[in-house]
């Protein structure tokens, strides 16, 4: 390592975010080169001073406070974001929404349901018919009676079922 | 201006819808086509020679009538005051039309009672009752379940239930009933052609068919019961796959008319109207 090289490393030594490698290298320098390793010995010292010297409660008290308002700061930055992505989930749903109107526009839902109650037990009646007419045409398939029959209760249900939707005012 | 203004009325498309006070009378065509929505409550509709429709009665308390007529359509009804009430709208509406009007009635779980009418009448209800009398014309109905009562119409009918009972009486015009549960009652004299069909429900007719007509009865597995005069016996052609047949009064006469009634596992009974069959004395049921 040339002495340039030297000087060039020496603040990211002090920081500490040299690699391994370079900051051996760093170190062999001043091992060996006098002038560096005056520099390096000069500001290894001063940091051990530092170290030792315990810094005046005035300037500890600011230090302090400094951290405790950065910390404060951090949580409401984190908050604030919070508030925001709830804030827009809650925007995108309102949006999304149908717009409010007036009864006689889609005032269908509860009566469909109600209709819906109505008919089922009539749809299991004809369920079962169905079932016995299938079976009996399972015997004789070529009946045209019982296709007729079945035929017909198809019908029924379908009508039932539109009878359901038309309930819908 | 006010010269036009029912001239313009009579161009919409169609009639515009307003919230209105009751009773309210609305200028139409004596051949208006009109549609009226109740979802529970009464409507009774009644006719008059007049070209205007008229509405009367009451409104349950969190619902108002609205309505509007172009000339030859109308519409009218009752709806919630607040959108977000899910209780049903409730009215109490006598309505009284032209009688050629064509009227329409959707309605969910209340009566309808329409008296006199010559025009068309289609009613659509869930639950409730249904009562159409002295009508000619068109009259069609369709309940999931509503009682339904139909008398002296002369005309074509159409009606058809879930559960509810048909009650026919004296129609005079072609006839289509159905049902899945529900009974069907047909009584008349001379008849016309009718079919009737229900998968449990039973049928039972009382009376004379016309000497060219035919009636047609099938169920599933609901009973018929046919309370014919023997002096007026039409043909009978009765079967049942899985049920009992008896028929104590002959084969009949097709010029009295004909009766085929088929059943796929219920019974078939006829039954002398009046009179006495064997040792055993019959009178009107």
């Amino acid at each position: 390592m040339t002495c340039a090289e030297f000087a060039e490393r020496f603040d990211a030594w002090l920081a500490g975010t040299l690699t391994d490698a370079d900051a051996r290298a760093v170190e062999q320098h001043a091992a060996e080169c006098a002038a560096c390793g005056a520099r390096l010995s000069a500001v290894s010292q001063v940091g051990a001073i530092s170290r030792e010297i315990p810094p005046p409660p005035a300037l500890r008290e600011i230090t302090l406070r400094a951290v405790a308002q950065r910390r404060a700061i951090a949580r409401w930055r984190r908050m604030a974001a919070g508030i925001t992505a709830v804030a827009a989930i809650a925007l995108l749903f309102l949006i999304s929404r149908p717009t409010s109107k007036p009864a006689s526009d889609f005032p269908g839902t509860s009566t469909e349901l109600i209709a819906m109650a109505h008919a089922r037990p009539e749809l299991a009646d004809l369920d079962a018919a169905e079932r016995d007419v299938e079976h009996a045409l399972h015997d004789q398939p070529a009946d045209s009676a019982l296709t007729g029959a079945l035929t017909r209760i198809r019908r029924q249900r379908e009508a039932l079922r539109r009878l359901v939707t038309q309930a819908k005012l | 201006m006010r010269r036009f203004g029912p001239a313009f009325l009579f161009l919409l498309p169609m009639p515009l819808a307003a919230q209105l006070a009751l009773p309210h009378t609305f200028a139409v065509a004596s051949d208006v086509s009109m549609r009226i929505w109740v979802p529970a409550g009464t409507v009774r509709v009644e006719t008059w020679d007049r070209d205007s429709i008229r509405v009367t009665g009451s409104l349950g308390r969190n619902s108002h009538f609205f309505g509007g007529s172009g000339g030859h359509g109308a519409k009218l009804g009752v709806e919630n005051n607040d959108s977000t009430d899910i209780g049903m709208p409730h009215g109490d509406l006598v309505v009284t039309v032209p009688r050629k009007a064509h009227v329409w009635i959707k309605m969910t779980d209340g009566e309808v009672i329409a008296m006199h009418t010559a025009g068309e009448l289609d009613v659509i209800t869930v639950t409730g009752t249904i009562i159409a009398q002295d009508a000619e014309g068109v009259v069609s109905v369709e309940t999931i379940d509503a009682a339904v009562t139909l008398a002296g119409i002369n005309g074509e009918v159409r009606a058809r239930s879930g559960g509810g009972r048909l009650s026919l009486a004296q129609l005079h015009g072609t006839l289509t009933a159905a049902t899945v549960s529900g009974a069907i009652d047909l009584t008349g004299t001379a008849m016309a052609d009718a079919r009737l069909e229900t998968i449990g429900g039973p049928i039972v007719v009382r009376g004379t068919v016309a000497h060219d007509a035919l009636l047609d009865l099938e169920t599933h597995n609901g009973p018929i019961t046919l309370f014919l005069d023997r002096a007026a016996l039409p043909a009978l052609a009765l079967s049942s796959r899985a049920g009992v047949v008896k028929n104590p009064l002959g084969p009949g006469n097709v010029k009295a008319g004909r009766i085929e009634a088929r059943s796929f596992k219920g019974d078939i009974n006829v039954v002398a109207a009046s009179g006495i069959e064997g040792k055993k004395a019959t009178t009107p049921p």
